[in-house]
């Protein structure tokens, strides 16, 4: 009973509450359920024959996790990596993946009545946005983390072959993303 | 308990299994069979009737009558392979059912077939051995008893109810204490009274005080039956409950014909009150025929070895005989205390090899630290030793399956076990099984021919599958060997050609590379799907399973000759001996068992061919090199070789070298999954783990096996 009522509560609690992150000029939010902590950019141990935007795996206290450029993933410019620049570990369907971002901003409270839905656009950008919070003066992208990484999994599975076809052309670009 | 009731039953079934099996082989049941067999499908029935799993029961039921009426009369006639398959139906019956009531479900499914097969069979049998095929054999067997001494198989407990000597001042009633007195009767021919008795037992004794029933030794005593139909089963309790809480209690009892409830005054109005020092006596008579009694390792040379209880039942085995030397242990401690020893494994790594203690002159240190890596050593190599089982009970189960097969099929051939001690982690015991079974179906199903075939052929009418296991560096190698026809080269092309497997000139296809086209999903040269292969499911799981082991197969095979299907394992997943090299800012890993040497090659020491391919000459033998840098796409490593190294590694027969920068040590490490997100999208890459250096960071295992392939395909 106990443990129920406070499962109920602290739900309560995490409810509407998002992390605020910035990416370039925009500022995306994304449900802190499913944050479990931020840590600053460090030593990434690149693995071969991934898509760009997955930048390698890092040491978590002895866990290994693989980190996503969220820059690079939504198909803009790399930039150099800096102090203010975060790792932010979300869990997602019980598995650990880091979200580097150009910096956290603040944790908000938007109500599901200041979230309106993205415009109906036909690019493909917009299905990885759940909505658009309204805050006073600006907006809030607020990420569908879960169509991100499972949408992530059917896209790459399913275009295996090009992707790393992409990844060869790339290839002389590699040097530069280095951190 | 639901979860002992499988360990348990699942003991039994792979000891009925074997038995039977092995009976088969020798052309008869032997006495001590009859009595394994009986004794074993005795308890399952019991604990199953407990559990309320009444398909179960009344199946286990049905072949229990058949031994007891073997056991019992000895009748001349019996066909030993009839029953085998009747216990092996059975058994495959009540596992399929475990396993539901394993994965969550409930055992639902109908044995009535079954059983009235079962019936049928051991009335034929009466009939044909001049018995009467209704007599009553429990019956027979005490009127036998009268005529000449019983031979006392079972439980010797003779029916002893003593009427109660009620001490005078137990007897009193206390209050709100009520003594009761009932007599059960079951419907006539609802069969066995024994265990539906025990189980009101059962049901009843959370609310009572004290309860005694008569006859007392239900389970254990063959006459009890008899006593339950004829005189009713009655039990004497003190309760709680009054008169009618008791009866509703008790109307609940299913199958019952008749109830007699009387509410005494006191204990000493029943018929039957024992003193404590009966009961404690009856306990302990009590508690031996419950458990299950494992044959005793004399009669049989080689005591079944347990079966690795998938899931639930997940233990160590136990060996027979050893009782008090051996514990059960849960997996999942095991699996965590190794991963504890891996931890420790990095942080001695990490205190150690420290970049603080650098250029330090630390004797004191120093000598601690190898005391320290020493017992860690040790450690490693005890936890190790814990989740290692031997292959014999993954490799007897395929008896079954060749039996099986050679008899629906109409073929000849029995499989060969060699070196089915050989110990594995106890993961790779568990995942290695359907991988071989499959195997084995093939080999049975593609590979050996009809006996009028071989005969044809010149070769023996019995073909045989041999498999076999061997520890070899670090690896263990099974081999899965018949002596049929071999494949047929041109068919698999064919087919490959077909489902568009090809993906380079025909002519350019080696003969390995052929025959491996036979693991791709979907494949299959057969015309016709039979019960047992054709749908070309199945083979792809052979590589998929071993893979997730982090093994590999290939196939050989000689036409006429029959194949070879050879499976390679490294022996434990969890912690090897590795060299770390860097390239550029990167690190990676290579198992130690496999680099035969490393050297800086002379400038000019590698060559190209005309493809670009490099090569290095090492000892009169020319090597493919590769350079790491390239292959990963690495910068700022170095290209020269001359100013780099050069690793030759050994995979299977084949050595090869890989150009690196420069050597960073040897360390014991601690292999890690590449986590999931990222494996999924490496396919060829040739990278099979990662582990952590002492400084932390992340270094990628290399597999030699999977660069071989990617090199020389």
């Amino acid at each position: 009973m106990e443990d129920e009522k406070n499962l109920m509560e602290e739900e309560d609690t995490q409810k509407d509450k998002y992390l605020t992150f910035s990416l370039g000029d925009e500022v995306y939010g994304i449900d802190i359920r499913v944050v479990i902590e931020i840590i600053g950019i460090q030593k990434i141990t690149n693995v071969p024959e991934v898509p760009d935007y997955v930048r390698g795996i890092i040491n978590l206290r002895g866990k290994i996790i693989p980190v996503v450029d969220m820059r690079l993933r939504f198909r803009r410019e790399y930039r150099e990596y800096t102090d203010r620049t975060c790792v932010i570990v979300v869990e997602i369907n019980g598995v650990l993946i880091g979200l580097i971002v150009d910096g956290v901003s603040e944790v908000l409270d938007i109500a599901e009545k200041n979230v309106v839905p993205p415009p109906d656009l036909r690019a493909s950008q917009n299905k990885y946005i759940r909505g658009i919070g309204k805050l006073e003066s600006s907006v809030v992208l607020l990420l569908d983390w879960e169509k991100l990484f499972s949408e992530d999994d059917q896209e790459l599975l399913g275009s295996a072959a090009g992707e790393t076809a992409e990844q060869a052309e790339d290839g002389s670009g590699a040097g530069e993303k280095q951190p | 308990m639901v979860e002992v009731f499988i360990y348990e039953t699942r003991q039994f079934l792979e000891q009925l299994e074997q038995i039977a099996l092995g009976s088969e082989e020798n052309g008869g049941f032997s006495v001590d069979d009859v009595n394994e067999i009986f004794r074993a499908m005795h308890t399952i029935k019991g604990s199953a009737a407990m559990m309320m799993f009444d398909e179960v029961s009344t199946l286990a039921h049905a072949v229990e009558d058949i031994f007891y009426y073997i056991r019992e009369l000895h009748p001349q006639k019996v066909d030993a392979t009839a029953i085998t398959d009747i216990v092996l139906n059975a058994v495959d019956f009540i596992r399929i059912e475990m396993d539901k009531l394993d994965s969550g479900g409930q055992p639902d499914m109908s044995s009535q077939e079954l059983r009235e097969y079962t019936g049928n069979f051991l009335r034929e049998m009466k009939i044909a051995n001049g018995d009467d095929p209704d007599i009553d054999l429990r019956k027979a067997k005490n009127a036998n008893a009268t005529k000449k001494k019983p031979k006392q198989y079972y439980i010797g407990a003779a029916k002893t109810p003593e009427p109660g000597e009620a001490a005078a001042g137990e007897g009193k009633k206390e209050d709100g204490i009520h003594v009761f007195a009932a007599t059960i009767f079951f419907q006539e021919g609802c069969e066995m009274e024994e265990v539906r008795a025990f189980g009101v037992l059962n049901n009843l004794k959370e609310k009572v005080i004290e309860i005694h029933n008569l006859p007392e030794k239900i389970l254990e005593d063959d006459t009890a039956v008899d006593t339950i139909k004829s005189l009713g089963f009655r039990i004497f309790f003190t309760t709680k409950m009054d008169y009618d809480e008791v009866k509703k209690e008790l109307d609940q009892t299913i199958f019952m014909e008749k109830l007699e409830l009387k509410e005494l005054s006191s204990t000493a109005e029943c018929e039957y009150w024992p003193t404590p020092e009966t009961v404690a006596i009856n306990a302990m008579e009590n508690t031996e025929p419950i458990k299950p009694e494992l044959p005793p390792v004399s009669e049989r040379p080689e005591p079944m070895a347990p079966p690795p209880p998938p899931v639930a039942g997940s233990r160590t085995p136990v060996h027979h005989g050893e009782g008090a030397q051996m514990i059960s242990v849960r997996v999942d401690k095991l699996d965590k205390l190794m991963d504890l020893v891996g931890e420790l494994v990095i942080a001695e790594a990490m205190v150690t090899q420290n970049p603080d203690l650098a250029g330090l002159e630390l004797d004191n240190f120093q000598k601690a630290a190898r005391q320290l890596h020493k017992i860690n050593g040790e450690l490693q190599d005890s936890v190790m030793a814990l989740r290692m089982v031997p292959l014999e009970g993954t490799f007897k189960k395929m008896n079954r399956i060749v039996r099986d097969m050679t008899k629906k099929l109409g073929k000849k051939a029995r499989l060969v076990l060699v070196g089915e001690e050989t110990e594995v982690d106890k993961n790779i015991n568990e995942h290695i099984s359907d991988p071989l079974m499959h195997i084995v179906r093939n080999s049975i199903d593609h590979g050996i021919e009809m006996p009028e075939v071989r005969l044809d052929a010149g070769k023996q009418e019995m073909g045989t599958v041999t498999l076999s296991a061997e520890n070899a560096g670090g690896e263990v190698v099974i081999k899965i060997k018949d002596d049929g026809g071999g494949l047929n080269k041109d068919k698999i092309m064919e087919r490959a050609r077909k489902n568009g497997l090809l993906t380079k000139p025909e002519a350019e296809y080696t003969d390995r590379e052929i025959y491996s086209f036979i693991f791709a999903p979907g494949f299959s040269t057969k015309e016709k799907v039979t019960e047992f292969s054709g749908r070309g499911v199945g083979m792809d799981v052979v590589v998929s399973n071993i893979k997730t082991l982090g093994g590999n197969v290939v196939v050989d095979s000689e036409p006429g000759q029959g194949s070879t299907t050879t499976i390679r394992i490294p022996l434990t997943l969890a912690i090897i001996d590795g060299m770390s090299v860097s390239v550029g800012g990167s690190s990676f890993t290579i198992p130690i068992t496999s680099i035969s040497r490393s050297f800086r090659p002379e400038e000019g020491q590698i060559f190209q061919d005309p493809d670009g391919q490099e090569m290095i000459m090492v000892q009169g033998k020319c090597c493919p090199v590769v350079r790491l840098y390239d292959m990963y796409k690495i910068d700022e490593a170095i290209t020269e070789p001359s100013e780099g190294i050069v690793l030759l590694l050994e995979a299977g027969e084949k050595t090869f070298g890989v150009l690196a920068d420069k050597l960073l040590g040897v360390q014991e490490i601690v292999v890690k999954p590449v986590p999931q997100y990222i494996s999924k999208l490496m396919n060829t890459t040739g990278i099979s783990g990662c582990t952590l250096l002492g400084d932390g960071s992340i270094s990628l295992i290399l597999d030699p096996q999977m660069l071989h392939n990617m090199i020389y395909s």
